[in-house]
């Protein structure tokens, strides 16, 4: 079945090529209805976990090459629920695309992305995850880039970064191929876990290889550069798809390949050093997500550009979901994966509002923009939602994730990481705070004074989006549950929950009680309103001008709505590490050039010479063909 | 059942606004005889809040009206978190400090919210300036509430507040004194007292957030303030001093925001990247320290 | 016609508890337009102690009670105070100090300088001297508090009552000297 899912998804996508032009909404249409199709399927999935599926596609000399899916807990989560946000945002482009002349292959390609989406998460073995890792690649290198020039080069970097990832994760999987003569992963990480006492200095490379694969997927240090680019210039509504699902693949593949290589090892502690309970590589991984969460923190806090600023604040997020999952406590893995799903969730909604603010304007400078709240007020109030999941603050869903990741990092005695995790979730709020005020409070420009709400369809998504981030948040439950048969896949001791109530070593909580409690705190708020004597509206321009009339010194609403340079005296506390960065990578890259240059030099200017060279080479690797294997 | 919650409820919210303006009151009092003259009587903030509520207001938008009262509600149902001396609205979640600090924000939010959408810059750079100082100070109380948390393997403040029964040298002030200090430090910037007023500075910036709130909006803010100074005093009062019986905490609390007062009244105001910088070096080191030695 | 008789009574019995909360937290806004700005720190700290009667400067209009005219009041300045008034919320009272809002005092003749405060904004009390000392101003204080509990502070009632008035006045003075360029 998941063969005919994966077939049908391809036929489609042709099929939506023949639609005319003028009606490309209908591509979207078809591809809502594939979406709507297979979460049916997906859905009536729920239980039967471990079914599996065989395609063979090449046997050559005794050896297949098949295409193997399996229904992991982990896979069915992972894909459900992106499969379900794709759905809400395909709704979102359906209304986009009306009258919009967009490009006929984004449709197209997306099919493809969700064909490798369902793939990715089904995979049994490696070969399979791989084929799926380059076609989503592939494909969403077109997606992003659908022919312009300022968006291509963004795309150039992402594509180098992603193939050069998978490259190495090919390396890692050839090696393993070469140790077990499978591709299953399963034998992939026992066989690596006992070469680690065999032969340390390998299987740490091995690791590596992974590691980096997965890394360039889901943007952490040092490759967290790209987000802020793709992100930012891909078409509005493919950026929630690539900011709250795709950048998720490299996460999924370290709960797939390295968190149970890592157990192996936590469990058998035999060669390698554990730090705190933890082997010391994971703690090192979950290190690199702490500082990838500050940094980017930091760097969102100056940007300016509002999709540039999500695109940052995602990758704070996977920062603190990579940081949990490496702790490698149930609640650790609990909360990554928490993370994991309600950031795509808030992530998507904050995506859809700022593509709903470009639809209506066409700005995405943060301070060309301003007070579009008191015009458009879903859209607000999505955004506003998001942001206070995004910050975690009860009783969103963000802060239930955010609350197990600290029970994870407290229970496990990891005072520095928590308190990286801390700063950059303060510093969360100062950044979304500055995006809520830029874009949609403060003073209102004159030449908005005609935007209008998004139109019906538009706001679909994102009433289901806010319903949805209230819910997982007061009843974290729904989202726990189905976390706890993955943490079971692990062989992990299940999480103590129930619907609204989460349980920890520490402390407990009862999400229900925080939200009725707010709610009753806002009752309370609204009675000594209505006691207080009423209030009567006033122009926006009716303001403190230290008794100066605005109409008589030419003051517009535009000027009069501070945005820019929100933080400035903040971010000049940083501009020494921000000089001494630019030098090192300015040097970095004039050796590149240099080295580069030799190397050009050497072969253009003397062709026997450098062909030597060559032939030399190629002896070289041959001898050692012939002398290791 | 549901009756008894909502009882307890209004309990922890009067009491901690009623406390609040007197902490407010008894401050001015002391503050002006540190100046040597006399001012109004400890009863004043309530006759301010009552005169402000039965003002006539103006707001902007809807939004100014909702922020201001999210900003409130999000305080007042913080402080049903807390511990108040013995007295626990919730049974099971006998002040779960993760979520105090977590829900704190939300009344930073709703009240940035509305004064935001007055359209006022000043009242937007006030906030600016709030929100910068927050990443300061957070960092040592973060700290200092992860050390309790590990001493006490509980992240209840009340918990903590059961760990330091008995004599006061059981108390957490004098088991962990350089932790007591950064904290002590951090109170001052979440109280918004000078030296790390900058936010607020009414001379240069017009009073910041508070720049075009009136009547009853203005009124929403001074309830606010009040619970905060009850709210946080309480949570330094629980984490350090510990708890007690009500008088003895609604004591301990006063205290504590008497000598806040005390440092503001002989300080002036830190420009606030200046603040920030100082609460990432002194009061950090010096939670720091005292964790080391912990964890040592 | 009854029940509205009773309403308002209930109202007035209402509003003169209000009162005395009101008369009991003065906020007066801290702007100045003339020489008797610098009576008003003495009067603030702690020599004669303003605080003690719940008085206290505020930054912006929207909070404050209490417009102080302190001194003679140029045209320039009139337009400002006439556009902060209207931003101050009822209720709200003016005081003028010194002879220059009344009659003008030594600027009685100047091209550039108004006579008459009165004609221009409803002034609740004026405190005789030039300029006023900090006692004369708390005396004054003082006395605008029991108009307030007595409810005969009604300047801002007859600002409403008399806004086309005001208006021409103002109208006529500031479009004598808008500036020619």
């Amino acid at each position: 079945m998941i063969g005919k899912i994966l077939l049908s998804g391809v036929l489609i996508s042709f099929l939506s090529m023949f639609v005319r032009k003028r009606y490309n909404y209908f591509r979207w249409i078809l591809f809502s209805i594939y979406l709507l199709l297979t979460l049916y399927f997906l859905f009536l999935w729920r239980n039967s976990f471990y079914y599996n599926e065989s395609y063979n596609f090449l046997s050559l000399y005794g050896l297949n090459f098949s295409l193997n899916f399996k229904i992991t807990p982990l896979g069915w989560l992972f894909s459900f629920f992106t499969i379900f946000l794709t759905f809400l945002i395909s709704i979102f482009s359906i209304q986009k695309n009306i009258g919009e002349d967009s490009e006929k292959l984004i449709s197209f390609f997306w099919f493809y992305l969700i064909v490798s989406n369902i793939g990715i998460f089904f995979a049994d073995d490696f070969l399979t995850l791989f084929i799926f890792w380059e076609l989503m690649t592939f494909s969403s290198f077109f997606v992003i880039s659908p022919g312009w020039i300022k968006s291509f080069r963004a795309v150039n970097y992402y594509f180098v970064l992603s193939t050069l990832g998978a490259f190495f994760m090919l390396l890692g999987i050839g090696f393993l191929y070469g140790g077990t003569k499978s591709f299953s992963i399963e034998s992939g990480y026992t066989y690596l876990f006992t070469l680690f006492s065999i032969n340390p200095l390998l299987s740490v490379f091995i690791t590596i290889t992974f590691i980096l694969g997965f890394f360039t997927k889901s943007a952490l240090i040092p490759f967290h550069i790209w987000p802020a680019q793709a992100h930012a210039e891909a078409p509005d509504d493919f950026s929630a798809f690539l900011s709250g699902i795709m950048i998720k693949y490299g996460l999924f593949g370290n709960l797939l390949f390295l968190v149970p290589l890592f157990l192996l090892i936590k469990n058998y502690p035999s060669t390698q050093i554990i730090t705190n309970g933890i082997p010391l590589f994971s703690h090192i991984l979950s290190w690199v997500g702490a500082i990838t969460s500050v940094i980017a923190t930091f760097l969102a806090i100056e940007s300016n550009d509002m999709k540039k600023l999500a695109a940052w604040s995602t990758v704070a997020n996977i920062g603190y979901a990579t940081t949990s999952i490496f702790i490698l406590s149930s609640y650790g893995i609990a909360g990554g994966i928490f993370q994991i799903i309600t950031h795509a969730i808030f992530k998507t909604a904050i995506f859809l509002a700022l593509a709903a603010v470009k639809y209506r304007t066409h700005e995405r400078e943060m301070h060309k923009l301003g007070g579009l709240a008191y015009k458009m007020p879903v859209t607000f109030l999505t955004f506003l939602l998001g942001i206070i999941a995004a910050a975690g603050i009860p009783p969103m869903n963000g802060y239930a994730s955010k609350w197990f990741i600290y029970q994870a990092l407290l229970s496990g005695h990891f005072p520095f990481l928590t308190i990286a995790i801390f700063l950059s979730s303060t510093g969360a709020f100062m950044y979304l705070f500055r995006a809520l005020h830029s874009i949609f409070l403060g003073q209102l420009p004159e030449k908005f004074d005609d935007v209008k709400e998004v139109p019906f369809l538009m706001q679909i998504p994102m009433y289901i989006l806010m319903a949805l981030m209230l819910l997982t948040g007061v009843f974290p439950g729904i989202i726990l549950k189905p976390i706890n048969s993955v943490l079971i896949s692990f062989n992990l001791q299940p999480v103590k929950v129930t619907y609204n109530t989460m349980f920890s070593t520490l402390s407990s909580v009862d999400s229900l009680k925080v939200f009725l409690t707010f709610s009753g705190s806002f009752a309370f708020a609204f009675i000594l309103y209505l006691i207080g004597k009423p209030r009567k509206h006033v122009e926006p321009l009716d303001n403190y001008t230290a008794g100066q009339d605005p109409k008589e010194f030419g003051l517009t609403r535009e000027l009069y709505h501070f945005a820019l340079k929100f933080y400035e005296p903040f971010e000049h506390m940083f501009d020494s590490y921000r000089t001494n960065t630019k030098e090192f990578y300015d040097s970095f890259e004039r050796k590149v050039n240099e080295f580069g240059n030799f190397i050009k030099e050497s072969y253009s200017k003397n062709i026997r010479y450098s062909s030597y060279i060559f032939i030399f080479a190629l002896v070289l690797v041959i001898l050692y063909g012939w002398l290791v294997w | 059942m549901v009756k008894t919650y909502i009882f307890r409820f209004l309990i922890a919210v009067l009491t901690s606004i009623f406390m609040g303006l007197l902490y407010m009151g008894i401050g001015r009092k002391f503050m002006a005889r540190i100046r040597r003259c006399y001012a109004g009587p400890f009863y004043q903030s309530y006759i301010d809040v009552i005169k402000l509520f039965s003002k006539n207001s103006i707001s902007h938008n809807w939004i100014m009206d909702f922020g201001v009262m999210m900003g409130f509600a999000g305080i007042i149902a913080t402080v049903v978190f807390l511990p108040i001396g013995p007295f626990n609205v919730f049974p099971d979640m006998k002040g779960n400090i993760i979520i105090i600090m977590y829900f704190m924000t939300i009344g930073y939010l709703g009240m940035a919210m509305g004064v935001a959408a007055s359209g006022n810059p000043n009242a937007t750079i006030g906030i600016a300036r709030a929100l910068s100082l927050m990443i300061g100070y957070e960092i040592p109380f973060a700290l200092s509430v992860i050390l309790l948390i590990f001493a006490n393997r509980s992240s209840l403040l009340y918990d903590m507040v059961l760990s330091q029964h008995g004599s006061f040298l059981n108390w957490n002030m004098f088991r962990y004194p350089f932790a007591f200090a950064g904290s002590l430090i951090a109170l001052q910037g979440m109280l918004g007292e000078q030296p790390f007023d900058a936010m607020i500075a009414p001379a240069e910036i017009a009073s910041g957030p508070m720049v075009e709130l009136s009547g009853k909006f203005l009124g929403f803010g001074f309830l606010q303030h009040a619970s905060q100074i009850f709210l946080e005093t309480g949570i330094i009062a629980a984490m350090f001093l510990g708890g007690g019986t009500i008088l003895g905490f609604f004591t301990k609390q006063l205290i504590l925001y008497l000598i806040t007062l005390s440092i503001a009244a002989v300080f002036s105001r830190y420009r606030f990247e200046d603040a920030v910088k100082f609460f990432w070096i002194i009061p950090t080191l010096l939670v720091l320290l005292q964790l080391v030695i912990f964890l040592a | 016609m009854i029940l509205s008789s009773t309403k308002e009574l209930k109202d007035k019995g209402f509003e003169q508890i209000l009162d005395f909360f009101r008369k009991k937290s003065l906020w007066m806004l801290h702007y100045c337009t003339g020489c008797g700005a610098v009576e008003l720190p003495p009067t603030m700290t702690s020599r004669w102690d303003m605080e003690r009667f719940g008085m206290g400067p505020m930054a912006t209009p929207r909070q404050a009670d209490l417009l102080l005219i302190t001194g003679y009041l140029s045209v320039k300045s009139l337009k400002r105070v006439i556009y902060t008034y209207e931003q101050m919320q009822e209720p709200k009272w003016v005081i003028a100090f010194g002879s220059c809002p009344i009659n003008g005092g030594i600027y009685y003749d100047s091209y550039s300088v108004i006579n008459r405060l009165a004609l221009y904004l409803p002034v609740d009390l004026s405190i005789e001297g030039c300029m006023p000392r900090p006692e004369a101003i708390i005396d004054g204080f003082t006395k605008l508090m029991k108009a307030i509990e007595k409810g005969e502070a009604v300047g801002y009632k007859k600002y409403k009552e008399n806004y086309e008035w005001y208006k021409k006045n103002q109208r006529e003075v500031l479009e004598r000297t808008t500036p020619v360029l």
